[in-house]
């Protein structure tokens, strides 16, 4: 994975300070979507990027490197241009960010200047690259534009979730190559369309709603940087839109959350002991039971499952009912670590534990009772994601 | 059948110990194997089996040896090693990919300042080679490597760094129980334990499995696996299956090689330029006594004919009572508070030093039995075992046994495992020094009853084995009463090694592994210059 984890706290400590300072005290928070800093974090900028030393073992790309002036990191921005011209390509998505208007544009130009060149001259002057056209719906509430702001140029959320160019706009994509990120898109079946509007913002804020999903990966990361540091009101707008844009899908008999019941039937694994040197097992449901039920219960209903640190039910959980098993296959093999809220959800890796057979009987264990009982997973399908 | 038949650096265990200085040296390039006698294992057997045995107060159990490499069993017992009396000792170890790690608590103690200088400070049992000041930046190494929590209060061994994790957080019952005894003047503190507080080192924080031992069902806990995944990870070879049963000299007194079998009996021999045994405090003396060699007859690096003496345990006695309100033990860690006030003092000039710890145990298989045995059935007893689990509680408690030479591992002339290795054979008795500490914790055991308005109070006065063996490989400084010097060189071979709680020359009151963590990490970085030298 490219984005390694851990460090964001301290890097970002000072923002989630200074968000939590001004979100909590309810009258300021009008104008605490206005600040860089607020910008900042709904751009979710962080995700990649460092904007002090980088010299953590973090992985992101520092920014402190060469001070750009007002014009070049526009340039950056929405052309997805170094200053040497050379194209940064559409892992920075600057097709969305294009969209950011210019006055806070010049924020998060303000913002990148103070905190990754505290002191140095700010370079402004000089026209910006133009911004792409980003019409309000008239006929919508503010709130509802404020929503499609967020999604479609601060936030970027098709970024990952929309397919490759010409697409459906939030109806599925990719994160790194590996991970599926979900359809989205007001679909009741292939989307969220039965995510109620407060099942999105808690999603947003702490990255777990039970019954429904659990943000791992690169969604738990933009949670961490970016969705769970907002305001309420930001999010209650991203779920106002998001449960009104065009819904796509088709194909999905279910919604991902609505597999899944309880395992029953742990007593009949009960069985003499085994030779320790010559084991035998592969059956999924006795590896899970060894593996994962001290954890996810052998039920598998979680424990602790609502809270954020807890572990999630499997039952009811996109992860395990998405009918493209990636995501599930990925974080058996590279495990989890998401600080939401001062509380760490982890998940350990399993790649070095489990070869490719134990992983595949146990994530078809886990889709036949918890999931979607049709997505069956080979050694072969798990190899692919090493 | 294996590759590697040579290696600068040759180790014998792949416990914690041959783990760790495994995996310092080959982090820092050294051609290093690690020779195991039992088979690679893996934890989700381990969990199934426990949950499978029915003998869950047995840790032994979930543990069936590889038939090639035996170690003990007692439900039902396979008389390994031979217990030749007069007191029991029944050791609790595995021959595994792992060692005995799998299946600790996750106690990881300092042992006191006093504790290395027993006998210039009270007259009693032995001095070590080397001191706890010598020791504690490997102390903390080990807390490090482990990812120890602890408290940083209550606990007199001299830190020069705070605990790398926060101490653990309390169950309510190890909470309460601290409570209630304080205005009687009893402390109650947090056991440090490399039990995960929070995700550290890509294992997760303990969930509450409260099954520490016999196994931690997700490597909460710093365990067998864990030592062996970073050591391999380091660029350290185990290979597994290989029971080593003889160590070669040359006309030096170098150890030049040392042979192992395989399980189809056949004999293969490993040669190298160091070589450290680090397999426990039982097969260590074993191996040494039985390749006596023409040159050698009493045995390999026992000169002092002290090989396979002074072992030693942390006998215990424990009192279990009914409190009169309900305390709720049984949820969480299994162990994590103690009774330090009894750890250190004057009075070790005449009596046995004693840790008193609380057992936050899940009792309700004891005291069901417990109550069958009395007659109680039907509605009356569920009733009952609910009432009884709430208000059950138990200490026990951990004796600083001295190392005595007449305490001994030897070879037993009877029995041979399949492969024709003779059994260990253990001679164990308890002595005064102990006794007197028993006694005067008896005491204790009934004002702590008292203070609880215990009733149906029992006491276990027969002394349980601790699992924690130490002293048959004594460090010393005279070559004529010890095996190995302060940097666990064996006397009489410069290039042997051990890095086992047999070297530790007192037993104090609390769990070796730490310190044991501590003395391999302390060898490690001796080896290295010796590797460096050439």
């Amino acid at each position: 994975m490219i984005f390694h984890k851990k460090r964001h706290i301290a890097l970002y400590g000072a923002v989630l300070a200074m968000l939590v300072f001004v979100c909590g005290c309810g009258k300021k928070e009008k104008t605490a979507s206005d600040t860089p800093e607020y910008l900042y974090a709904a751009a979710g900028c962080a995700e990649c990027h460092s904007l002090t030393s980088g010299d953590d073992d973090s992985g992101k790309i520092p920014l402190n490197t060469e001070a750009l002036t007002e014009a070049q990191f526009a340039s950056a921005l929405r052309q997805g241009k170094l200053p040497d011209g050379s194209d940064m390509g559409d892992i920075m998505p600057w097709k969305y960010y294009a969209r950011i208007t210019d006055g806070d544009t010049v924020k998060l130009y303000e913002y990148y200047m103070k905190t990754a060149f505290p002191g140095e001259k700010i370079s402004v002057g000089g026209a910006l690259p133009a911004a792409s056209p980003f019409k309000e719906d008239t006929s919508k509430t503010p709130q509802y534009n404020r929503g499609m702001y967020l999604v479609e140029a601060l936030g970027r959320c098709g970024a990952c979730h929309s397919p490759e160019e010409g697409g459906k706009p939030l109806s599925g994509g990719v994160y790194e190559t590996e991970w599926t990120a979900y359809n989205i898109t007001s679909d009741p079946a292939a989307g969220i369309g039965k995510w109620s509007s407060e099942d999105i913002e808690k999603y947003l804020k702490d990255g777990v709603v039970p019954g429904k999903g659990n943000a791992i990966s690169g969604m738990g990361l933009f949670v961490e940087v970016s969705s769970g540091l907002l305001s309420d009101s930001d999010r209650k707008a991203v779920a106002v839109y998001l449960k009104s844009a065009a819904p796509y899908g088709g194909g999905e008999e279910k919604a991902r959350f609505e597999w899944g019941e309880p395992y029953d039937g742990v007593n009949s694994l009960r069985k003499a002991m085994v030779r320790l040197d010559k084991p035998e097992d592969k059956d999924g449901a006795v590896l899970y039971n060894g593996y994962c039920a001290s954890c996810h219960g052998f039920t598998g209903e979680g424990n602790d499952s609502a809270a954020v640190g807890g572990f999630p039910s499997l039952t009811h959980n996109s992860t395990v009912g998405a009918s493209e098993p990636n995501n599930l296959i990925m974080v058996i093999l590279n495990g989890t670590e998401r600080t939401y809220g001062g509380k760490t959800a982890f998940m350990p890796a399993f790649s070095g534990e489990l070869d490719d057979g134990e992983i595949a009987a146990i994530a078809s264990f886990v889709t036949g009772r918890f999931g979607n009982p049709a997505v069956k997973i080979t050694p072969a399908d798990v190899k692919k994601f090493r | 059948m294996n590759e590697k038949n040579s290696a600068d650096v040759v180790i014998v265990g792949s416990g914690v110990s041959g783990c760790l200085i495994g995996s310092r040296l080959a982090a820092k390039g050294a051609d290093v194997l690690i020779l195991e006698a039992g088979p690679r294992v893996t934890r989700s057997h381990i969990v199934e089996n426990f949950r499978n045995s029915p003998y869950k107060g047995d840790f032994q159990s979930p543990y069936p040896p590889a038939p090639y490499a035996i170690h003990p069993q007692y439900s039902p017992s396979n008389n390994y090693p031979v217990q030749a009396g007069p007191h029991g000792y029944p050791a609790g170890y595995m021959r595994m990919v792992g060692g005995t790690l799998w299946h600790w608590a996750g106690m990881a103690w300092r042992m006191l300042p006093s504790d290395f200088i027993m006998k210039s400070k009270y007259g009693v049992g032995r001095d070590w080679a080397v001191t706890y000041d010598e020791l504690e930046p490997y102390y903390y190494e080990a807390e490090v490597e482990m990812g120890v929590g602890g408290p940083e209060e209550g606990w007199p061994a001299p830190r020069s760094k705070p605990f790398p994790n926060p101490a653990m957080a309390l169950p309510s019952f190890d909470k309460k129980v601290g409570d209630t005894i304080k205005p009687s003047g009893y402390n109650l503190i947090t056991e440090p334990v490399a039990r995960n507080t929070r995700p550290f080192d890509g294992r997760p924080a303990c969930a509450g499995n409260s099954n520490c031992m016999p196994i931690c069902p997700i490597e909460a806990q710093y365990t067998g696996e864990t030592a062996v995944r970073k050591a391999e990870k380091a660029g350290a070879v185990i290979h597994e299956n290989c029971v080593v049963y003889k160590i070669e000299h040359d006309n030096k007194g170098r150890i030049s090689a040392v042979l192992y079998k395989t399980p189809d009996g056949s004999s293969h021999r490993v040669k190298g330029k160091i070589f450290v045994l680090a397999a426990n405090a039982i097969e260590i003396p074993k191996l040494l006594l039985i390749s006596a060699s023409s040159k050698y007859p009493d045995g390999m690096a026992n000169s002092s004919g002290q090989v396979g003496r002074n072992l030693m345990d942390h006998p215990g006695t424990s009192v279990r009572f009914l409190s009169k309100e309900p305390m709720y033990p049984g949820r969480g860690p299994m162990r994590a508070s103690c009774i330090p006030d009894f750890c250190d003092g004057d009075f070790r000039k005449e009596r046995a030093a004693v840790k008193i710890n609380l057992g936050n145990y899940s009792s309700a298989r004891g005291i069901t039995e417990y109550l069958l045995s009395k007659g109680i059935y039907g509605e009356k007893l569920n009733s009952m075992i609910r009432d009884y689990a709430s208000r059950w509680v138990i200490f026990n408690s951990m004796f600083d046994i001295l190392p005595r030479p007449e305490n001994r591992v030897t070879v037993s002339g009877s029995f041979k495992d399949v492969l024709g290795i003779p059994y260990p054979e253990i001679h164990y008795s308890i002595d005064d020094y102990v006794d007197k500490g028993a006694a005067f914790t008896r005491g204790h055991f009934g004002k702590l009853a008292e203070i609880f308005g215990g009733t149906e109070i029992a006491y276990t006065d027969s002394y349980m084995n601790n699992n924690h063996m130490m002293g048959t490989t004594i460090m010393g400084d005279d070559p004529k009463d010890s095996v190995v010097d302060r940097d666990l060189r064996t006397h009489d071979h410069p290039n042997l090694f051990i890095a086992s709680g047999s070297v530790m020359a007192s037993a104090g009151t609390v769990n070796s592994t730490l310190t044991i963590s501590a003395l391999c990490l302390r060898l490690a970085d001796a080896l290295l210059k010796e590797t460096a030298k050439g």
